[in-house]
């Protein structure tokens, strides 16, 4: 079984903020140079990607806690997880 | 855009990213004046994008600073909480208060950071006995500090939130004074857990500006992927080096944009 840590939390957050500069990089060029639909449809993809990144960590990060009992921290970094989630929510509908 | 321009940004990015990862600051502090200075972008288009910039960055820097155990993750998600809420706040305020008066505010807050930075109280706050809660929630464990002053930290955390979110900044110099002097944290330590929560006090301003369209997408593909690549960098520093002398440089730089920024605001009055 996989243990989940802080690195490996810190590892698959990584992996999500790559994978968004990547997307922004390319949607970024053929929105710069084409005026593409879908340069500027990717581009905010990445954008997005970056706060979903942000959010996948604390969701992680307080299931982590969960596993280790440690209640507080565990209410605490949801707490976080729905503000910053609701906050998104609100701003787009 | 030019592919000169183009590289301009991506070469503030790396900037903001390095020092921003080895300061433990969100990197906005560079990134806003840069951009309102030297590309006339409109002072909320300019918090977006550090906004974002702040998320990147800590996101980027968190594996290097996990793995060589600076992060204090406890510490940061517990006082994050009072943080997050003044972040929201902060930037709904942004988009109401005039921005030449936030322009001001945000050249003594660089005024102020050079200030704290250059203090000799560093290292040498008031040190007292652990808080019971250090105790209780196990906060520095596997840590050779105590954790000090828990109630008292969050307090101010939630004034550096609300600046935060007022800024468009990751108010870090706060957080790391707050954490140095208030809580007993070593300055490393300080940094980096600074950096780990800089990002979540970052996420809830950036999705404001980015629902509101305050994020412009032709600077944020140049940008963004300069703070991923300098907060690896930054962090790699802060690991290894002795950042005694790139602050007293970053002091400086602060104290310029600070002019300019301040000017700027005046002008605009």
């Amino acid at each position: 079984m996989i243990k989940l840590n802080e690195i490996l939390i810190s590892k698959i957050a990584l992996s999500g903020i790559i994978l968004s500069a990547l997307i922004l990089v390319f949607g970024g060029m053929f929105y710069i140079y084409d005026s593409n639909i879908i340069g500027a449809q990717l581009t905010m993809i990445g954008l997005w990607g970056v706060l979903i990144s942000q959010l996948m960590r604390i969701l992680l990060t307080s299931f982590m806690f969960y596993i280790k009992h440690e209640t507080i921290l565990t209410a605490a970094a949801l707490f976080i997880f729905l503000v910053l989630a609701g906050t998104i929510l609100i701003n787009l509908f | 855009m030019s592919l000169f321009i183009i590289l301009i940004l991506l070469l503030c990015g790396y900037l903001a990213g390095l020092l921003g990862a080895l300061l433990g600051l969100g990197g906005g502090l560079i990134l806003i004046p840069i951009l309102v200075t030297f590309f006339k972008v409109e002072l909320l288009y300019a918090m977006g994008i550090a906004f974002l910039a702040a998320v990147a960055n800590s996101l980027t820097a968190s594996l290097r600073l996990s793995r060589n155990k600076l992060t204090n993750v406890k510490v940061g998600i517990l006082l994050e909480v009072g943080t997050v809420i003044g972040a929201v706040i902060g930037a709904y305020l942004a988009q109401i208060i005039a921005t030449s008066y936030i322009s001001i505010l945000f050249g003594l807050v660089l005024v102020f950071s050079v200030w704290i930075s250059l203090t000799k109280f560093r290292n040498h706050g008031f040190r007292t006995k652990p808080h019971p809660w250090d105790t209780k929630l196990n906060l520095s464990q596997d840590c050779n500090y105590k954790i000090r002053h828990v109630p008292a930290g969050m307090s101010l955390m939630s004034i550096a939130g609300l600046l935060a979110g007022l800024l468009g900044i990751g108010s870090g110099a706060f957080k790391v004074v707050i954490f140095d002097i208030v809580m007993g944290l070593p300055y490393k330590a300080a940094s980096a857990t600074s950096n780990y929560m800089i990002g979540m006090t970052s996420a809830a301003g950036a999705a404001v500006y980015l629902a509101s369209g305050y994020i412009l997408p032709e600077l944020a593909f140049a940008i963004i992927p300069g703070v991923l690549l300098g907060s690896l960098s930054g962090a790699h520093l802060l690991v290894v080096a002795e950042s005694k002398y790139i602050r007293i440089l970053f002091n400086i730089i602060l104290l310029f944009l600070a002019y300019k920024m301040i000017s700027k605001g005046i002008a605009l009055l």
